[in-house]
Formats: C-alpha cells, sequence, structure tokens
C-alpha cells in the first residue's frame, strides 16, 4: 500500500479507531515505513496537545453558582411530573403490543367498511342513472319502444330466411332440376332482402312456410301464426 | 444505566424532585463542558445547560432507561447548541462564515472573548498557549460535534453515531478530517506563536 494512502488512515489509526482489517495494512506498513511513523507521532502530538488543553482549561471552567443552580432546581420542581402532564401518551401507548393490535384491527375494520360502502354506492349508481334519465326525458320513451320493436320485429325475419335456406337445400339434395335451385336462390336472395326490410318493420302477425315438392312441383303454403301454431295451409 | 439511577429516575418520575437533582448532579459539570465547546460562549452554554436539564425532566418518561443516562444529557444538549448556531447563522446573515474567517485571520480570537462578560479568550488560554475554541471554530458543524464527543468527551465511535443519530462510518469520515484540520491548525499556530512572543516581549 502506498504511503498516501496510509496517511490518510493514521487520523483514525492513531485512536484505534479503524477497522480491523484496515489496522493490520496499516500496522504492516508502519513496521517498514520511517515516513509514515513521522506522520503517525505528529498526529499523536497533535491529539495530545489538544486534549491537555482540554483538561486544563475545564480544571480552570467555571462550575455552576449556586444562585443559577438553585433557581433552575426551583424551576423544575414547579414543572408537573412528566407522567401526569404527558402529551406524549399515544407514544408511549404505541410502544406497548396490544394498543398497537387494537389499532390495527381498527384501521383494517375501517377500511373493510370503506370498500362496503363504495361497492354499494358503485351498485346504485347506474340503476339511479337510469331512473332519472327516464324521468327527466320522457321523448325517450317512444324511441325505446321503437328500438325493442325493431329487436322483436327482426326475430321472426329470421326464421323466413332460414325456411329458404332448407328449400334450398332440400331442391340440391332432390337433385331436381337446376332452374327451380336458381329460382329458390334467387327467392333466398330476395327473402333475405325481404327479411332486411322486415327488420325495420313492425312485427309480423302471421308466417307463411312453402315447399315445393320436386316431383311433382306442387308448393304447399303453410300459414303460422306469430306463436309457430299452424293457422292453415294452401297448394 | 445502573440500579441507582433508575430508581432515581423512578422516583423523579413520581414527583421528587430532589432525586431528580441527585441524578443529573453528576453530570452538571460535564453538561456544561460540552455546551461551551460547542458554542465557544460561556453565556450560551449556561442558557443551553439549563435548558438541557429542563428538557430532560420535562420528557424524562420518553427515556430509554436501558441508556447510558448522560449520553442522553449530552444528545440533547448538543442538539440545543446546533439549532443556537442555526439561529446564530441566521441572524447574522453569513455570519458563521465571517467569524470562521476571523478565526482563522485570527488564531486568538474566540467569541467569548467578543463579550465583556465572559471570560476574556487569554483567560481561558491554557499554559500551552493554545486557545482551543478558536481551532474548533474552524471545524465544521458535524465536525466539531464528532470531535469534542469523542475526542474529548471520550465518547466510543458508536456512541457518538448513536447520539448525532448517525451512521459509525460518518462519525469515522468526520473524525478524520476534523483530526487532519486540528494537526494543520496546530501547525499554523506553532508557525506564528514565536512572532507573537517576539513582538510581546518588545
Amino acid at each position: 500500500m502506498k504511503c498516501k494512502s496510509i496517511q490518510k488512515k493514521l487520523a483514525l489509526y492513531v485512536s484505534d479507531d479503524l477497522r480491523p482489517g484496515q489496522k493490520d495494512r496499516v500496522q504492516k506498513h508502519l513496521e517498514g515505513c520511517s515516513t509514515c511513523r513521522h506522520e503517525l507521532q505528529s498526529m499523536k502530538e497533535a491529539l495530545l496537545k489538544i486534549k491537555k488543553a482540554d483538561l486544563a482549561e475545564r480544571s480552570r471552567l467555571a462550575d455552576w453558582d449556586e444562585k443559577s443552580w438553585s433557581e433552575l432546581l426551583k424551576r423544575i420542581s414547579a414543572i408537573e411530573p412528566p407522567v401526569k402532564s404527558r402529551p406524549a401518551r399515544f407514544f408511549v401507548a404505541w410502544r406497548e403490543s396490544a394498543f398497537r393490535l387494537a389499532l390495527a384491527a381498527g384501521i383494517i375494520a375501517l377500511i373493510v367498511l370503506t370498500g362496503i360502502f363504495v361497492r354499494q354506492g358503485r351498485h346504485q349508481l347506474p340503476s339511479t342513472a337510469i331512473a332519472g334519465k327516464e324521468a327527466t326525458t320522457p321523448e325517450s320513451r317512444p324511441e325505446k319502444t321503437s328500438t325493442e320493436a325493431e329487436i322483436t320485429a327482426g326475430q321472426p325475419a329470421q326464421p323466413a330466411a332460414e325456411i329458404l335456406t332448407e328449400k334450398l337445400a332440400e331442391a340440391e339434395t332432390s337433385a331436381g332440376p337446376s332452374g327451380k335451385k336458381q329460382k329458390i336462390r334467387e327467392e333466398l336472395l330476395s327473402g333475405k332482402s325481404t327479411a332486411s326490410e322486415n327488420a325495420t318493420a313492425p312485427q309480423p302477425d302471421r308466417i307463411e312456410m312453402a315447399f315445393v315438392l320436386p316431383e311433382s312441383g306442387v308448393q304447399v303454403v303453410w300459414v303460422l301464426d306469430r306463436n309457430f301454431k299452424l293457422e292453415g295451409d294452401r297448394q | 444505566m445502573d440500579e441507582r439511577e433508575k430508581e432515581l429516575v423512578r422516583k423523579a418520575l413520581s414527583g421528587e424532585s430532589s432525586a431528580f437533582e441527585e441524578l443529573v448532579l453528576p453530570y452538571r459539570r460535564s453538561l456544561l463542558h460540552l455546551a461551551y465547546r460547542m458554542t465557544g460562549d460561556m453565556e450560551e452554554a449556561m442558557d443551553i445547560a439549563q435548558e438541557t436539564l429542563l428538557r430532560s425532566f420535562r420528557y424524562l418518561d420518553r427515556f430509554d432507561q436501558e441508556r447510558n443516562f448522560r449520553n442522553w444529557l449530552f444528545q440533547i444538549a448538543a442538539n440545543l447548541a446546533k439549532d443556537w448556531q442555526q439561529k446564530k447563522i441566521l441572524e447574522t446573515g453569513a455570519g458563521r462564515i465571517s467569524i470562521e474567517a476571523e478565526a482563522s485571520e485570527n488564531p486568538g480570537f474566540s467569541l467569548a472573548a467578543r463579550d465583556s462578560s465572559r471570560q476574556p479568550a487569554t483567560e481561558m488560554r491554557s499554559d500551552l498557549n493554545l486557545d482551543l475554541n478558536s481551532c474548533l471554530r474552524r471545524l465544521s458543524a458535524r465536525e466539531r460535534q464528532v470531535f469534542i464527543l469523542r475526542d474529548l468527551e471520550g465518547l466510543s465511535i458508536r456512541e457518538t453515531a448513536d447520539l448525532l443519530k448517525t451512521s459509525s462510518l460518518s462519525v469515522r469520515v468526520s473524525l478524520s478530517s476534523a483530526r487532519k484540520k486540528i494537526r494543520q491548525i496546530l501547525g499554523e499556530q506553532k508557525k506564528s506563536d514565536p512572532e507573537d512572543r517576539g513582538t510581546n516581549e518588545m
């Protein structure tokens, strides 16, 4: 180790304030370095001089005069004993584990209750908002019913398309004339467009299902009511 | 803290001020000395020592009886001295800088010497012709605290760190720096003293 590095440590080595590992390294270096030994001696002398000066002054330094000491004691005796006038009772109590447990339980209970109230508040919020909207904007009512009508009107349109698809499948499986298939396809396409048109139309009261027999070419139509009950048929 | 001191603390807490007097009496002089070293001003030192004892009684119930009672008193005094110094700096603007500059220019300068009610610096000088306060004033606040507690009051590194609420490493760094500065200051004084003596003799 270099002298510069050692001399930085001498200020602590002189009073044995270095860590053990550092102390051993410095000690080893000092055994073979007269320059660093001289530095150490200089540091020792400086500290010794300061300590001697301090001790000499300490013996001459004025002590408390009895008047100021007795005045101080009077002031102290006028103070209420700390146990009774304890503003820090909370901090002292904090040290007690029972108090800490009680406080922790209280905080947890508060958090849980707050969570419950917040959740309840969230559940109530949408319903009240809708109720408020309905109450404040009566115009929204017919709009809402028309939307409902759209949805219900779309429902019977879907079976109509399915029937035509079934018809097309039947025609294909029966290997009938390709002209018929084409006709059904067109009907299917027009039916779909009808269905899409029906999507905006009011709900129909009757549904007709048509079947074409491939052998005879006879078309049978079933008439169903809105509950899919057979009202009648025709050829 | 020994059993006798614990007993005195218990009695003081129950309202016996005579027990408190018995408890602090062994430390009153070293407390005053510490305050004087930290402030360099005997009047301020007396105020700080008195305030330390008042506070120690007021907060005696917070004292951890596993600790050393003297070190607890020293801790209160060191904090009060630090507050006093900060207040002084605020009052005088760059006061500390100017005081330190004055001290460095004039090694015989000390705060105590500036007030006629206090003992002149020359009276406080030891036979070794060394103004200790002027040396201490040239250290930083933390270096001065560490040097006084470790080298003049004889606390260990660990005790000093606990008292100042810092790490042992920080104390070692400040102590090393303080000792190097002290050696340098003494070297400067050694060079200037023969000239002073020569002037006085003339």
